[in-house]
């Protein structure tokens, strides 16, 4: 019976260095979720940076990705950045999510020093933030791809 | 006696293998401690500093504050980032137009892309306007920009303290600033290389076969600008010879056939331009 038992301990043995379902973080301030690898295709939901996704498949440069409240559908991978959790993860004196604190990370150039030079001579952040206001939704540019017959 | 040696035993090994498993972590963890010093910069970062690229820029030229032709350019930029290599920026790709007779685009990290007034005049038609673009995007895909950040400053970043980045100490400005100026400079006066203007011109006329949009009309447009004034046409000071660039995207879009839908992209082109006095 223990000779069972520490058989069955040593075949978890493996499982600490196997990679569980993967996972990832978006790593964009916002990501659409799409029906289908294309932009075109229907938003399903709007993901925002650090929110989690299982990573379900992949499909040349998109993830089919899963929300923690179950809503599927595409993700360009320039938006996510992949997690290498696995079970080592719940080892003593382990973080989760390290991997993804490293690559969201602002360590030197951040929004700390943009205030620091606001008002300065030299940079005007006032037209920058009139330019930064003045984005074109996914929907008027689907609309402008149809009347101008691209792709 | 003999199963309880063969119980020992494996409990020892499982036990090795955890202690193994742990240390391992923790040398890994150590590794990428020191890893985090040269390691590339985040999204994050890249769009701050483009922030501070573009302010630069917008400080030298004034912007042309038209919604309709600002939301204009944002659209033609859309429609070819959504094909691009990398359409999910940090903060999203933006485009604008600065109000300068100079024939001059603009790429700055992280997807702020600023095109000239006398750029917009000088395009013939939308497919035109949208090669530029489609170059300017394929730098910052590239992440050219950020190529012209020297090493020794995000060699001295990593030489910083937590609480010194955390604080942005006046040390931590300096290679800030140090940054935003290796930047700006290459985009205002030195130049990207040779190298890094044939790959964009390329990867260009790939994107706008992508697109939807002719990728004949880099060529036009190239050739546009040979035969005018070419002195005014600050943007292709620094590049290849405009000569040399012809002949390579000659031979790069020949056989590929005029997309379709120029006369409508065309008609809305102009109806912009006229609504802009340009």
């Amino acid at each position: 019976m223990k000779k069972i038992t520490a058989l069955l301990l040593l075949s978890l043995l493996p499982a600490l260095y196997a990679p569980a379902a993967k996972s990832g973080v978006v790593k964009v301030v916002k990501a659409s979720l799409l029906s289908r690898p294309d932009f075109l295709s229907a938003t399903m939901a709007t993901l925002r940076q650090g929110e989690r996704v299982e990573i379900i498949g992949r499909q040349n440069s998109w993830d089919e990705v899963r929300t923690p409240s179950g809503i599927k559908g595409f993700l360009h991978s320039s938006a996510l950045q992949e997690s290498k959790s696995s079970l080592s993860g719940l080892l003593p004196g382990e973080r989760q999510a390290s991997d993804d604190e490293v690559a969201l990370a602002a360590k030197g150039f951040n929004e700390t020093n943009e205030k620091k030079i606001r008002g300065s001579q030299g940079f005007n952040f006032r037209d920058l933030d009139w330019i930064l206001g003045q984005s074109a939704s996914l929907a008027d540019v689907k609309k402008f791809v149809s009347q101008g017959k691209l792709k | 006696m003999k199963k309880r040696t063969v119980t020992l035993l494996l409990t020892v090994v499982f036990a090795s293998s955890l202690l193994l498993a742990i240390d391992l972590r923790r040398s890994l963890d150590g590794l990428r401690k020191v890893s985090e010093t040269v390691r590339p910069i985040s999204e994050e970062e890249e769009y701050f500093i483009g922030r501070a690229v573009a302010a630069r820029i917008l400080a030298q030229f004034p912007l042309l504050k038209s919604g309709s032709l600002t939301d204009y350019v944002n659209l033609v930029g859309d429609s070819l980032v959504i094909h691009s290599q990398r359409p999910e920026i940090y903060n999203g790709y933006h485009f604008a137009v600065l109000d300068s007779d100079e024939i001059n685009a603009f790429a700055a990290p992280g997807g702020i892309i600023l095109l000239t007034r006398g750029l917009v005049q000088a395009a013939a038609s939308e497919d035109q306007l949208a090669a530029v673009i489609a170059h300017e995007i394929c730098h910052v895909v590239a992440k050219d920009p950020l190529k012209a950040i020297k090493s020794e400053r995000m060699k001295s970043l990593g030489a910083f303290t937590a609480r010194e980045l955390s604080r942005s100490s006046p040390q931590v400005m300096q290679v800030f600033n140090d940054t935003v100026l290796d930047v700006s400079g290459t985009l205002l006066q030195k130049g990207y290389s040779r190298k890094q203007e044939k790959q964009a011109d390329l990867d260009a006329v790939e994107l706008l076969d992508q697109s939807g949009y002719s990728p004949t009309a880099l060529l036009a447009m190239l050739q546009t600008l040979t035969g005018r004034e070419l002195a005014k046409a600050k943007i292709y000071s620094a590049h290849p010879p405009a000569t040399d660039r012809c002949q390579y995207v000659a031979k790069e879009v020949k056989g590929i056939p005029a997309a379709p839908g120029t006369a409508e992209r065309t008609a809305r082109f102009t109806a912009i331009r006229r609504a802009n006095g340009i």
